[in-house]
């Protein structure tokens, strides 16, 4: 089923509109015609929403990590295991976020294609990076445990999405569930990284679930709550 | 095929729509580009390019001349309200059929809400008149019009993601890839949907087409 073999097939398929009035390409309209005039409601220019997606990138940024100052930042951890539990989920957010907002091949953001080969791509690299670190120390039993990181990365990442949320309303003219999803999970990786500076669990299942199911928990927030409010309305 | 050739009804110009859309989009790119930066006299070259080619979309979809024109209005508020996020190296043709596409959900949604009925497609609309043309005798427009009224009907029975896939492809003479890219999903999804649409037109106008062609 080639493009050009649907193409030329589809052409036998008659015009319902096929007349003079309607069927025209596009020309110039009449002389007579009055030129459209921008409304009042117009809206920001590019540059006044590249702004506000700075500023919204600051307050998130800072919001998660004066959060973690607050509670404290572990000075006991390898550096390495710093990297991979912080570095790693941080770089994640940061990717699924330029995803999220780049423009594309014609400005409608990125293809079904790219997102779907970045969640995949970035399950298995925090995965890795999870599990190639040992297991140091032991707390509460790994559900539990898992769960109480998991909360409070939920409850801290609710800040930042609001923040992308004003950001990028009324911006996204196509794709917007997936893209408002992707802007969910770099909210996740952010908020589970900046944790991982607190977290007293340094093993690696405790990483991988406790870390990782808000990364989910945030996309599929980002998907049912934001899909509508970014999208062009 | 011949039949249909012949009385002017498979009568939209792919190779044109592409060549004007090249040659005009470039300017309108541009054009939406400086009204994203907040150009306001840029707008008017926007509008030039992309009017009849969304009132054109919306009547297919909306099914009525007069809704389309109240839902083009809609479509380009939210193009001047959405500006910003025209990005530098966007086609501007593909972004206002995809903030068109969003106006006709929101009005498709909101009729559910209201529990209103969607426009009938079996009663006779004076607006979308058969084709015609000064080559065309009594009988042919006759054939022609029975032919668009089926099709008509039958486009709007489609489930509303193998119509506008069809639409884009069939009449709006995009690209698989641009199809794609303004209803959000993959090029092989577009492809399958427009290919069901097709299949369901086929069968539609196979009961129509025999008995016509007989008569010609």
């Amino acid at each position: 089923m080639s493009d050009q073999f649907d193409l030329a097939d589809f052409a036998s398929i008659p015009d319902p509109l096929a007349k003079p009035a309607r069927s025209a390409p596009p020309g110039p309209v009449p002389a007579a015609a009055p030129a459209p005039v921008a409304p009042s409601e117009v809206g920001p220019t590019r540059s006044t929403l590249h702004k506000r997606r700075l500023i919204a990138i600051l307050v998130a940024f800072s919001w998660l990590f004066a959060v973690q100052i607050f509670i404290g930042i572990r000075d006991d951890v390898p550096a390495w295991i710093m990297v991979l539990h912080v570095g790693v989920p941080t770089l994640l957010g940061s990717v699924a976020l330029w995803l999220a907002v780049q423009p594309g091949r014609v400005g409608l953001g990125p293809s079904m294609k790219a997102v779907a080969g970045f969640v995949v791509a970035a399950a298995v690299v925090f995965g890795v990076a999870s599990l190639c670190t040992p297991c140091l120390e032991r707390g509460l039993p790994l559900v539990q445990n898992s769960f109480l990181c998991g909360d409070w990365i939920m409850g801290i990442a609710i800040v930042p999405l609001a923040a992308l949320a004003w950001a990028q309303r009324r911006s996204f003219a196509a794709g917007w569930g997936f893209r408002s999803g992707l802007l969910g999970i770099s909210v996740g990786f952010t908020a589970a990284g900046m944790q991982a500076l607190h977290c007293a669990h340094s093993d690696g299942m405790h990483v991988l679930l406790g870390h990782g199911w808000p990364v989910i928990g945030m996309g599929l927030l980002g998907y049912f709550l934001l899909r509508d409010r970014l999208r062009v309305a | 095929m011949h039949l249909l050739r012949s009385l002017g009804v498979v009568a939209v110009p792919w190779e044109y729509l592409r060549v004007t859309s090249a040659r005009d989009g470039n300017n309108a790119d541009e054009a939406m580009s400086r009204y994203a930066e907040g150009d306001e006299s840029a707008f008017a070259v926007v509008h030039r390019a992309v009017a009849e080619r969304l009132r054109a979309f919306l009547t297919r979809m909306a099914r009525s001349p007069a809704l389309a024109d109240d839902l083009l209005q809609e479509t380009f508020l939210r193009m001047h309200r959405a500006r910003g996020s025209f990005e530098v190296g966007g086609r501007v043709l593909p972004w206002s059929y995809a903030i068109a596409r969003n106006v006709y959900i929101d009005h498709v949604r909101q009729r559910a809400v209201r529990k209103e009925r969607p426009v009938s497609v079996d009663a006779d609309d004076g607006d979308l008149d058969p084709p015609a043309g000064p080559e065309t005798d009594g009988e042919q427009v006759t054939i022609a019009a029975e032919l668009a009224a089926t099709v008509e009907r039958t486009l709007a029975k489609l489930p509303p993601n193998q119509r506008e896939a069809f639409v884009l492809l069939r009449y709006e003479g995009l690209s698989v890839s641009d199809a794609a890219a303004i209803l959000g999903t993959t090029e092989g999804a577009v492809k399958l949907r427009a290919f069901h649409a097709y299949e369901a037109l086929r069968a539609a106008l196979g009961d129509v087409a025999p008995k016509k062609r007989g008569a010609v």
